[in-house]
């Protein structure tokens, strides 16, 4: 296979290990640990291709001044692109340490193994180790030009289900970010402006005790206070009175601006002959705007030393923030260094990278660290969405009932409008300082990646494909790219067209489905399924349905059934699985993966809008935006195809389409009307059916 | 405005100072160094900040330290220290992904497991924590392995 791009990008070994003389191995990786357990995996692969054991390595992430600048932690591509190119790093180590030895050895390099660090000639100790060569062994050399990573058949310990190395400490003190203490450091609160035009005209009456401060910025306004009580409570106070002169929310509503003016539409494929076929068929899907939902609100600290500046922050992207963060601050970006630390899930672009402007603007300030937290409330109304989109697809068919004609039609705002650095810095706070700077209207990428319109062209055999993305002129929030981007949305439209397409054609769902693919392990997933012996009941209200994607039609394949109970409510109480990600580093990490992706879509499909009225976010804490609780978790039954030898092709994000699409199309089944408006609300039912 | 309370921490006797309506939450992070405790939601509806009073799982985020004076306060850092026997099973189960919310569940999960109650029961009580990363199965097959 071809080298993955981090490994070009970054050719030498040196650049991604590290050897010290106790034998500790430090592994440099861009990627970082949102809570997926990519920090286990690359261990793993480390350990694996070094032969070390996992508690030699020390793992060194998301670090702007010592980690490759591999890009962002996202789109479920850290094992394979940023897992493979530790691996190459790692065989290339492993063979040039073997050479050292064999000089030293005086003996062939194929003679000699390592256990545990160690080498071993004709499997006898030689009384040399990693650790003893660290000194003398030049790693800059070319990580391509030197070892090749272990066939399958040999690795030991990628592919196992190794314990997650960080596991217990995320429940102790002092791993989260959240917990980091710097000596003077004091805590930050920023009292939001509610809306991008607004201006303080003035502060009110507020008394600050002795060790709490005011740090106003323009329209950036944020109290800082040496004990984090006093922080919080005097912006709390301080937004009470602080008055505000902007103009009120104006515009539609978010689910309204989808169907009215659009900005900008543009076909981004089209093939084949759209008039084909005798019978049309269509459906739509529309999804309201989403919040990330991470538990702990976002954290940073930040620390200026003279005109350096240190970061620390749970971003996806250290290299991106830093280079938006010189740009904001208007300062040289070699000044500004970001270092990942841990902070709660955030399933894509939420507000960690706003509140690290926020840590830097009030340490500047105050002359000393500051821990930034944003509260709760603050990120359900002043965080990133993803974004409300409809999808509307329009199938023509053959007199056999088989799809000719395929014509989707996504209309979203772009989902990414990340913090680019030299594009767009797109840092909340960036607009309300004193010398502001305008946020950006971000962007899609473009196909097969693809943002709104990911998963849109349909991943079975269809002679004319047809896929149109439109914008809408105007919406009242910042989009984000949150996991799977417009997969969820129109991995569902698709699923349920075909269901849709299999009753017209007199079909089962399983077999119109495989009578339209040509992939062999695409129809395994599925097959897999219709083999599996489920208990099919038929009592009221029951329903089960079928869905089936593979995410951006290059990564892992996933086909899910779900049950469901519809009485005055939808209730999921099982989903059948299977997945085939290729390579799996971590099986039970991988299930783990799959299986958060499928409880996060039924919480999506089920339950979760972000309320708007007109233009106005009214959602401001939890009571507001529920999602699926413990009693409310089906049974998750999961089934993972291994391929040893086969390519990575990553889990996070493969699930949340298909499981989605099972529960709609269970739904469907148990109605017999397709739903075309998400949440399945009791409400969102009694108007399916009215 | 600020007044003394006295509580016990873990089985030890502590005494803070602060407002009486801060919140349990920051005398154990900001006053007491025990930074087990997470701060979630600061309303008392996602439960990451759970701990027990007097054995019971509450909410620390929106406990005022006036209602604590007095009583005996636990943390997770005690649950860790007794090794109790559901941290080992979630470490098995790999029963959390970013783990944010695991400390209030632990909180809630140990108090009602002490206390002799069933799985079920205990995945009904769950429903006052939030766990966004659908770790859930995990967390109740893990907590089913230690009931009895």
């Amino acid at each position: 296979m071809t080298a993955p791009q981090p490994i070009k990008d970054f050719p030498r070994v040196d650049q991604w290990l590290t050897f010290a003389p106790d034998g500790t191995v430090t592994l440099a990786s861009g990627r970082v640990e949102l809570g997926q357990g990519i920090s286990t995996a690359l261990i793993q692969i480390a350990a694996d291709e070094l032969d070390v054991a996992m508690t030699a390595i020390r793992l060194i992430q998301g670090h702007t001044a010592l980690s490759p600048a591999e890009g962002p932690t996202v789109g479920s591509l850290s094992v394979t692109l940023g897992g493979q190119s530790v691996r190459i790093a790692a065989a290339a180590a492993r063979a040039v340490m073997l050479d050292h030895a064999a000089g030293l050895l005086q003996t062939a390099a194929a003679d000699l193994t390592v256990r545990e660090g160690a080498i071993l000639k004709s499997g006898n100790d030689t009384g040399l180790t990693y650790g003893q060569m660290a000194s003398q062994v030049d790693l800059s050399v070319a990580a391509l030009d030197h070892g090749r990573p272990k066939v399958a058949a040999d690795r030991r310990i990628a592919g196992t289900s190794a314990p997650r190395v960080d596991l217990l400490a995320r429940l102790g003190p002092g791993h989260f970010l959240h917990d980091m203490v710097l000596d003077g450091m004091w805590h930050g609160r920023v009292v939001q402006p509610p809306s991008l035009d607004a201006m303080a005209t003035g502060l009110g009456d507020v008394t600050l005790p002795p060790d709490a401060q005011i740090v106003r910025d323009g329209q950036f306004i944020a109290v800082v206070a040496a004990d984090e009580y006093t922080a919080l409570d005097q912006s709390r106070r301080l937004s009470d009175t602080v008055r505000w002169q902007c103009s009120p929310a104006s515009g539609p509503h978010p689910v309204d601006a989808l169907s009215g003016p659009i900005a900008m539409s543009e076909t981004l494929y089209n093939t084949g002959d759209s008039t084909a076929g005798v019978t049309q068929i269509s459906v739509s899907l529309t999804k309201p705007p989403l919040t990330h939902g991470s538990i702990g609100p976002s954290c940073a600290v930040a620390c200026w030393n003279g005109d350096a500046l240190t970061v620390w922050a749970h971003s996806q992207n250290v290299f991106a923030l830093r280079a938006s963060l010189a740009r904001v601050l208007r300062h040289p970006v070699d000044w500004v260094t970001v270092i990942f630390a841990p902070g709660a899930g955030c399933y894509g672009h939420n507000s960690s990278d706003d509140v690290a402007l926020d840590a830097a603007v009030m340490a500047r300030a105050v002359g000393r660290p500051v821990r930034a937290l944003w509260q709760r409330q603050d990120e359900f109304l002043h965080g990133p969405l993803n974004p409300a989109m409809t999808t509307r697809l329009t199938a023509r068919l053959g007199p056999d009932g088989r799809m000719l004609a395929y014509r989707a039609d996504v209309i979203s705002p772009p989902h990414s409008t990340r913090p680019a650095g030299e594009g767009e810095p797109n840092l909340r706070g960036q607009q309300f300082l004193s010398d502001p700077m305008p946020m950006g209207p971000g962007n899609d990428a473009p196909q097969p990646q693809g943002g709104a319109d990911r998963n849109a062209l349909p991943g079975y055999v269809i002679p004319a494909v047809r896929v149109v993305r439109a914008r809408p002129a105007q919406v009242p929030y910042r989009p984000s790219a949150m996991r799977g981007l417009g997969a969820f949305t129109n991995v569902i439209a698709l699923e349920t067209l075909m269901e849709n397409c299999a009753a017209h054609a007199g079909m089962d769902s399983i077999a119109y489905r495989l009578w339209h693919l040509d992939d062999p392990r695409a129809c395994r997933v599925i097959e897999a399924l219709r083999d599996w012996p489920i208990p099919r009941d038929d009592g009221d209200g029951v329903g089960f349905g079928i869905g089936y994607a593979r995410y951006k039609n290059s990564a892992g394949y996933m086909a899910c059934m779900a049950r469901v109970v519809v009485d005055d409510a939808v209730r999921v109480t099982d989903v059948w699985s299977v997945a085939d990600v290729g390579e799996t580093i971590n099986p039970d990490g991988t299930l783990n993966q799959i299986e958060g992706g499928i409880v996060q879509a039924i919480s999506w499909a089920l339950k979760e809008e972000v309320r708007f009225s007109g233009a106005q976010n009214l959602t401001t804490g939890w009571a507001d935006y529920p999602i699926l609780q413990f009693s409310e978790v089906p049974h998750l039954h999961t089934q993972l195809i291994q391929h040893p030898d086969a390519p990575l092709l990553g889990a996070g994000e493969i699930s949340a389409g298909p499981a989605g699409a099972a529960v709609v199309n269970a739904v469907r089944d148990a109605l017999g009307v397709t739903p075309d408006r998400l949440p399945l609300t009791r409400h969102a039912l009694v108007a399916l059916l009215a | 405005m600020t007044q003394m309370v006295g509580f016990t921490l873990n089985g030890a006797a502590v005494h803070v100072s602060g407002p009486p309506a801060m919140p349990l939450i920051h005398a154990l992070r900001g006053q007491l160094n025990h930074l087990g405790t997470r701060l979630g939601c600061g309303t008392g509806d996602c439960g990451a900040c759970t701990v027990t009073l007097d054995g019971l799982p509450v909410t620390s985020c929106n406990l005022p330290l006036s209602a604590v004076a007095g009583r005996q306060v636990g943390t997770i850092e005690a649950v860790l220290a007794a090794d109790h026997p559901l941290v080992a099973a979630l470490i098995r189960h790999q029963a959390g992904q970013c783990g944010y919310c695991l400390t209030g569940i632990v909180m809630r999960a140990t108090a009602l497991l002490d206390a002799g109650q069933d799985a079920a029961a205990i995945r009904e009580a769950l429903d006052a924590n939030l766990c966004r990363c659908g770790a859930h199965s995990r967390i109740m097959a893990a907590i089913a392995e230690v009931a009895t």
